[in-house]
Parts: structure tokens; sequence; C-alpha cells
């Protein structure tokens, strides 16, 4: 069994001399598949910038990058283009769903747009064992921040991929919310044998995950 | 079996092709020896003729027109009776027919030079495939030898046994991790058993040390009774240490299977509470329960209880006496919410993440109390993850820690 994703001396800075920003500074990490793994550090430690390299949205200055077995920058544009959106799940902190469609089309968008059929009975299962099958016709601007977040969290699931990057999910959540909707991604984890990772800078949040990798000034300082 | 037919119609056809060049040599040499016979011929003509001799050569070399008068082709025709050939006829025919043979042969050459490069190619194919087998052979050898990443040094060019290479990859990923796992789960046995034995010493070396002084004939009777109610104490810790251990040697090695149910939450929460009260009472710390309503959760009540116990032990182990342990319990739109929060020590932030592995005790945890084998909330945690629930902890305001659990709604609220 390969890892699901595993960067080899991954190099990313920023700026030129004198102010320059080791944002990802050779960095070899490995994830393991099937489980929930949280990348922690501060505000400015390169976790966002190693979550982008992760999932194919930025191009790193030396090093490589593996998901599910395939080198992604080996790629050429287009391909990585089709690979992030076959292979890789995203949650963003800020949701980005579509406000003039409701919960159901949102979740069926992207893999229309990928031009695959909608597996109606795996995406109601997943539906409702997130809870949202009652707002499945609301509009998205009609939600809470937490049903727009699982909302969001299904999009991601719903699209089967190798491995879903999650960036600061709970961010603009309460804390009870930000329970629930950690105890769902959780669940999500262990249900469907999803690959996750999550960055957070948030400690109380990264004790949910199975493995935790801890980054600082580019660096992994400690994996457990 | 399509190789071996193959392989014999290229043979058939190489021979076939061999007897087609052979056949057009012999024919070119008949040929040749006809046409210098014509030449012969025609000089004993023109030997005979000189006057001849132009028309003859011209008309040799198909200047018809001008030889093409009556009167020659008289001649000629006297000449072809009296010399018994057919001049013009014999000389096309043989010149056609040549030029024949020498392209058949040409061509013969050809298809053979062909087939030969052919046959070198498919064996040096052949031998490539060869290696590449005899790599594949080599590799599997070194696997059984316990050398997993043999495959590294399979060929990696896109032959055709290609596929072949990368389920052998494949193989020996499987076998790796498999012998990593193996290995882990040993380390992971080592680590319990040095673990349990280490927890078990100190208990049962105060045991027998008071066991030992009890029996000295000038202890007096109330000595006696002290030294017999501490060692009731020790066995009562050794019994607990063991009741813990046992559970997680027997969830470590699956043999603890939760089937939640749906199921009062306050029935589990009571339990809870009676198991840890006299020890509370113990240390005067106070427990209090805020719970406005009862919620029907997907919980293995006994698991439940006991990962609630550990939740609780771990809160008033942790705190100074005169304090209180609050639970609250709330509902949240999937599942429903139980904070237990205490006054304690608390726990670094650094740390949150940690002190749910087995046997990692806080560096708190450990300045405090000594004793403790750091398995209850890894305990609970287990059991409250294979219920589909989470656990955490956070800050208290007041300094201490407040333990967060959650548990599935057996039937989920939508309305939030």
């Amino acid at each position: 069994m390969k890892p699901i994703a595993q960067t080899i001396d991954l190099v990313k800075y920023y700026g030129k001399e004198g102010n320059l920003v080791k944002a990802v500074d050779h960095t070899s990490v490995t994830i393991e598949r099937g489980k929930f793994t949280a990348i922690v550090g501060r505000s400015g430690s390169g976790k966002s910038t190693l979550l982008h390299l992760l999932g194919g949205l930025d191009r790193p200055d030396s090093g490589k990058v593996f998901i599910d077995g395939d080198d992604i920058y080996a790629m050429k544009e287009n391909e990585l283009a089709r690979f992030r959106r076959q292979k890789v799940g995203f949650v963003f902190q800020d949701y980005n769903l579509l406000n003039s469609l409701n919960v159901w089309e949102n979740i069926v968008l992207p893999i229309g747009l990928d031009n695959r059929k909608v597996e109606k009975d795996f995406i109601m299962d997943i539906v409702e064992s997130i809870g949202l099958k009652e707002k499945l016709h609301t509009r998205a601007d009609k939600l809470s921040g937490g049903q727009m977040q699982r909302t969001a969290i299904a999009r991601a699931l719903a699209a089967r991929p190798a491995v879903i990057l999650a960036d600061e999910p709970t961010g603009n959540l309460d804390s009870r919310t930000e329970l629930e909707v950690m105890a769902l991604l959780k669940k999500c984890v262990s249900h469907y044998g999803q690959s996750l990772i999550m960055i957070t800078h948030d400690e109380t949040i990264a004790q949910m995950a199975d493995t935790v990798c801890v980054i600082e000034d580019g660096k992994v300082v400690a994996a457990e | 079996m399509d190789r071996i037919r193959r392989s014999q119609i290229a043979g058939f056809a190489a021979a076939f092709l061999m007897f087609l060049v052979f056949a057009a040599c012999f024919l070119i040499y008949q040929l040749s020896g006809q046409e210098a016979e014509i030449k012969r011929d025609l000089a004993a003509v023109i030997s005979r003729h000189p006057e001849l001799e132009e028309e003859l050569l011209f008309s040799e070399e198909g200047r018809e027109t001008v030889a093409d008068s009556p009167e020659l082709r008289e001649i000629i025709a006297t000449l072809e009776d009296k010399y018994n050939f057919s001049y013009r006829v014999s000389k096309n025919t043989i010149r056609t027919l040549k030029t024949g043979a020498v392209l058949m042969a040409a061509a013969g050459s050809a298809f053979c030079a062909l087939a030969l490069f052919l046959w070198v190619t498919s064996r040096r194919r052949r031998k490539v495939l060869e290696e590449e087998l005899r790599a594949m052979y080599t590799c599997l050898n070194r696997f059984s030898t316990g050398i997993f990443d043999a495959y590294k040094e399979l060929p990696w060019e896109d032959g055709r046994l290609r596929p072949l290479c990368e389920r052998i990859e494949e193989l020996g990923e499987l076998l790796k991790l498999h012998d990593e796992r193996r290995a882990q789960e040993q380390e992971n046995t080592k680590a319990l058993i040095t673990n349990i034995s280490h927890q078990l010493k100190t208990p049962l070396a105060s045991l027998r040390m008071s066991h030992e002084l009890r029996n000295d004939a000038s202890l007096s009777q109330e000595e006696r009774e002290e030294f017999y109610e501490s060692e009731q104490k020790e066995i009562m810790k050794l019994q607990e240490l063991l009741d813990v251990m046992v559970n997680v040697s027997r969830l470590e090695n699956h043999m603890i299977v939760i089937r939640p149910v749906p199921a009062l939450l306050r029935n589990t929460v009571e339990a809870a509470f009676n198991t840890v009260c006299v020890k509370a009472a113990h240390k005067g710390i106070s427990l209090a329960l805020h719970m406005e309503e009862d919620f029907i959760v997907s919980q293995d009540v006994r698991w439940s209880t006991e990962a609630l116990v550990n939740v609780l032990d771990n809160s008033i182990k942790y705190s100074p006496s005169g304090t209180s342990v609050t639970v609250r319990v709330q509902p949240l739109t999937a599942s429903v919410l139980l904070e237990v929060e205490d006054e304690g020590v608390g726990v670094p932030s650094a740390e949150y993440h940690k002190i749910f592995q087995r046997f990692y005790r806080g560096t708190r945890a450990a300045a405090m109390e000594s004793d403790g084998a750091g398995v209850g909330l890894y305990l609970a945690r287990s059991i409250l993850e294979q219920q589909g629930g989470t656990i955490r902890v956070k800050a208290a305001r007041g300094g201490g820690s407040i333990f967060q659990l959650t548990f599935v709604l057996a039937e989920p609220l939508q309305n939030c």
C-alpha cells in the first residue's frame, strides 16, 4: 500500500534575497492512506503553502510531490488540472459555495463539470450521514455556517477523491459547531476510508486527528 | 502455441524466398548462355555478309526504320532460314526474361535481408525478455529471504512485462508494509509488557513490604491494623490497574467488540457518577451534573460508562481537594456534547494531542501523581471513536481542563 501523499525534499521560497521567506524548506513528509492527518503550525509557518503544494495549486521551486503514487509536478498543466479535479477534494475556511444554487446542486456540480455520472445512492448516503437531508433544496445563502461547511464537506466527499485537503475548515465556526464539523470529518475518514489532510493553527482541533505533524519555519519538526 | 506457429510460417517463407532467389540466379545463368549463343551466330552471319553488318547491328540497337526495308527483311529471313534462329524474337524475349530475373533476384535478396534483420531483432528482444524474467526471478527470490525492496532493481523500461513488474512491485510494497506493521506490533506488545510490569512493580513492592512488616512480633495491634489498611489500599490499586490494563490489551487485540445501540445518555452518566463518587468524596471533590434533557444516543452502554469513568477519574486525580468537577450535557446538530470541566492542573496546549496516546503521561500530571499508567484517556478515546464520537481537551477559564466528549444522536436534529 503506497502512502496517499508524500513530499520529497520539497522547497518553496518567496521574495528575494534580504527578505526571503522560506515557506517550505526541504520538507519530506509521508502521509498515510485512510488516516486523518493534521498539519499544525503557527500562522506563517508555511503550512498553507505545503497544503497548496500537496493539492497541485502551486509549483514548488524543487522537490517532488507524490499523490496516490503519481509525481504530480511531472505533469503538464492541463494534466495537473484534470488530476486535481479527479483526485483531490478541497475544503476551505470560507466554504466556496455558489449562493444561487441549492445544497444538492452545490454537491453534484463538480461531478457534472467533470462529465462524470452522479452516483445518487452514494451521495444520498453522504447527505444523510452528514445531516443535510432536510436541507437539500435550500439555497446555499440561506444556510448557517455549520451547514455551509457540511455542504462543502459533502461536495468534497461526493467526487470520491483520493485525498481531501482541508485548510482551517472550522476557522469561521463557533466552538460547538466546530466540534461537530470535526466529528463529522473524523467519521467520514473511518466510514468511507477517506484520506484527509487538514491544516490548522489550533492544537485544540489538531488533537482530534490520528496523526499530528508539527511544522515550524517551513520544516516538519515532529510527527506523531 | 501462437509463437511456434508464427515462427514456423516465418521459416517456410524464408525457405520459399531462398528458393526464388536460387531459381532467379539459375535463370539468369541460362539466359546469359543463350544470349552468348545468339551473339556468336550473329557474328557468324556478319562475317559471311559483311555488307549487312550495319543493318544487323542497327537492328540490334532497335533502329527498325533504317533496317526495315523489304530487301533487308528478305535477307534476314533468308539468313534466319539458313541458320535456323529467330533473331529479333529471341533477342527481345531474352532481354525481358533477363530483366525479370534480375528484378526477382534483387527483390528476393531484399526480402532475405529483411527476414534476417527481423530474426536478429526478435532474438534481441527475446534476450531482453529473458533478462527481465531473470531479474524478476531474482527479485522474487530476494523477497523470500526478507529483502522486500528488491523490486527497486527491476528493469524500468516499458517492456511487454511492465504490468508484471508492477504487480511484483506492489507485492514488494505490500510485504514491506506487513513487515513494518508486524515490527510495529511487536514493538507495541513489548512496550505494553514493559509498561504493565513497570506499573505493577511499585504497588506490589509496597504491598510486600507492609506484609513483611506486619509479621514483626514487636508491632502493637494498632500498628498492625494500620499496615493491614494500607495493604488493602494497595490491593485495590493493583486491582484497578489490572482492570485497565486488561481492557487496554483486549481492546488492542480486538477482543472487545463495541456494539453501539440507541440508549439513553442519562443512565450512562449516572452509572459513571456512581462509580467515581466514592473516590471524589475521599478527595473532597464535589461532582455536579447539568443535564436539562435526556438524549437517545448511539452507544454501547457498558463501554460508554467505562470511557466516562476514565475521564472523570482523570479529572479527580489531577485536581486538588476542595474543587469541583462539573459535567454539562447539551445537544448539537447530529450529536450530543458532554463536557467534563475540572479545576485541576490543566494540560499545556502542546500536549493536547499526546494525552490521548497510550502510556503518555502529561508533564504536569507526572509531577503531581506518581501512579497512573497513562491509559485511561487512551481507552476513553478508543471507545468513543468506535461509537462514532470524539473526545478532545481544551483549557478551562479557571486554569483547569475541559474534556469535550461527543456522542452521535440516534435521531439527528435537523434544525440547526
